[in-house]
């Protein structure tokens, strides 16, 4: 008698499959049953990332999104018990669906970062009035080994297009895209302000900045970068502006010194 | 109420068992009259004072490490009792249980308290994919030995015995060497699990499988039975549970066959697509209710 692991990879396998049926010995009965259980998983994933991916789809319309999700569910597979994570790596299957048009994998990209952003702990922001006080006898060396807490959940990453535009149109049902490229990328930075995600664009350089003190990295470090990044004279001035930008947005919930 | 610190989603705590029976809180024998807590409710329940006893939510919709669902769902606890139904689990894997959920449930629970921690008969995952979606098991001695190893270990992992549903099926194995309702009473019997007899489950398998309703609700345990979930399902040649709509006529009629076996047993709507007002859930059940002779209930109580 085939055993229990042995069935249940059987099955598996046959759920997972992308036509075919590998039950080689399946009864008509059989058959008829794993075409619902077949049908039941693949609609299953397609739906959840049609919950997570709302934007998405409306830009590239119902049934291509459909035939991407499908795609990616094909090549993979979700692992985890959680249906929240089938989403992950969905933009980076757009991307290669959609080389030419890459505000797909963009938005897609900020959709995802903002699903996870909704359920990633709570953490209460620093006001500038705290920070302030709490960095008022710094000097120099106190700037640069600076390290900063950022709320959970947050996640920056570059952007060629105007998302918030395309964002909007989406909202709007508006989809009969204008030229939304632009010359130079923006930085874009989602987050949860209280319980709600949200994103917003910020000047290129924030991204690797913030990338790199999300990371860890001191604030002297961000000042190097800076300066390989942006004119020797306004470099501080910059990363001052950004540093105040990232409080009022609320980003910032601790200090390592 | 317990706090919890958030688990990543890497790492589970070491949480290897004594396997020591520890089976508290107590599972309540009679809980009353339900709903299945949805999203586009949240705002009834807050908002009101909804006649219910107990509403259930899906567990897994709530294991995150903040956020509104887990505040709203706070919130909800301080106004009803609340039941944590997963569909996650696979107690039915031959690979076992994922320790890292386990560890989340368990956190779950010590925040929410919640009346029981319920999930499925059927398996979900193997070692390498999960299919987020309740499978059948072949009903075999070796599945049975395998569910009851995988439901002692997360009942002793949440310090409480849980209740296990009955699913509905669309397939039967080959190699099946027992009934359905034979594998139930024999799972309840070693492992000291309670049960959630969904007789919506029961009326599609029985008339998937072509096995008579009555035979199985005669063969469960009546005595392990904790909960009835009452349900839509989308007619056909096979059956499917669907959940999208009101529960059918054969249904009541069931459900009103299995009290008659059981007794007061707590009774909840589940309703999981084309999500109705929650006037429409609770007129079905005040059905449920007038079937259960609620008022004769009452009476008693």
């Amino acid at each position: 008698m085939i055993s229990l692991a042995e069935r249940q990879y059987q099955f598996m396998a046959s759920l997972l499959a992308e036509d075919a049926d590998p039950l080689e010995d399946s009864s008509s009965k059989l058959s008829a049953g794993l075409a619902i259980y077949r049908n039941n998983y693949r609609t299953t994933l397609i739906e959840a990332l049609l919950d997570t991916f709302k934007r998405t789809a409306r830009w590239i319309g119902d049934e291509v999104f459909h035939q991407a999700a499908a795609h990616h569910v094909i090549v993979n597979p979700p692992g985890g018990w959680t249906l929240d994570d089938v989403g992950a790596g969905f933009d980076r299957t757009l991307a290669e669906l959609f080389a030419k048009d890459q505000e797909v994998s963009e938005l897609a990209w900020i959709e995802w970062s903002m699903h996870r952003a909704f359920g990633a702990a709570n953490a209460e922001p620093l006001t500038a009035l705290a920070f302030a006080d709490a960095t008022a006898g710094f000097g120099e060396k106190d700037w640069s080994t600076l390290g900063l807490d950022f709320v959970p959940g947050i996640r920056t990453c570059l952007v060629h297009h105007d998302v918030a535009a395309i964002w909007h149109a989406c909202d709007t049902d508006d989809v009969s895209l204008p030229l939304y490229a632009r010359d130079e990328p923006l930085a874009c930075h989602v987050y949860r302000d209280g319980e709600q995600p949200a994103f917003i664009t910020a000047p290129a350089f924030e991204n690797p900045a913030l990338d790199a003190m999300v990371n860890g990295a001191h604030f002297g470090d961000v000042l190097d970068v800076l300066l390989t990044l942006r004119p020797q004279e306004s470099a501080v001035a910059d990363a001052g502006a950004m540093l105040g930008r990232w409080l009022n947005n609320g980003f910032i919930i601790g200090l390592r010194t | 109420m317990v706090r919890c610190l958030p688990i990543p989603h890497e790492q589970a705590p070491d949480l290897h068992c004594n396997e020591k029976h520890i089976m508290t809180p107590e599972i309540s024998p009679y809980a009353g009259f339900g709903i299945g807590l949805r999203t586009d409710h949240y705002g009834d329940f807050i908002e009101h004072d909804v006649p219910v006893d107990f509403v259930e939510v899906i567990s897994e919709n709530f294991m995150l490490e903040g956020g509104r669902p887990l505040r709203i769902l706070e919130q909800i606890r301080t106004k009803y009792d609340v039941i944590l139904h997963g569909v996650s689990m696979s107690v039915g894997s031959a690979h076992g249980i994922d320790e890292a959920y386990l560890a989340r449930l368990k956190c779950m629970a010590e925040r929410i308290d919640p009346l029981w921690i319920s999930d499925h008969l059927c398996w979900t995952r193997t070692s390498a994919h999960n299919s987020h979606d309740l499978l059948p098991l072949p009903l075999t001695h070796e599945a049975l030995d395998t569910v009851c190893r995988n439901i002692d270990h997360a009942q002793n992992i949440l310090g409480r015995a849980m209740l296990f549903e009955n699913p509905s099926s669309y397939l039967t194995f080959p190699e099946d060497e027992m009934t359905e309702w034979e594998f139930i009473a024999a799972m309840a019997r070693r492992t000291g699990c309670f049960l959630l007899l969904d007789i919506n489950n029961i009326y599609v398998s029985a008339h998937n499988h072509g096995y008579r309703a009555n035979d199985y609700l005669a063969g469960i345990p009546h005595d392990h039975v904790r909960q009835i979930h009452l349900a839509g399902h989308t007619p056909g040649p096979i059956i499917i549970d669907t959940h999208d709509r009101d529960v059918a006529d054969g249904v009541w009629s069931l459900y009103k066959e299995a009290l008659r076996f059981l007794g007061p047993v707590a009774t909840m709507i589940e309703r999981d697509g084309n999500i109705p007002p929650l006037a429409e859930l609770l007129n079905e059940l005040d059905i449920a209710r007038s079937l259960a002779g609620y008022d004769a209930l009452q009476a008693v109580s």
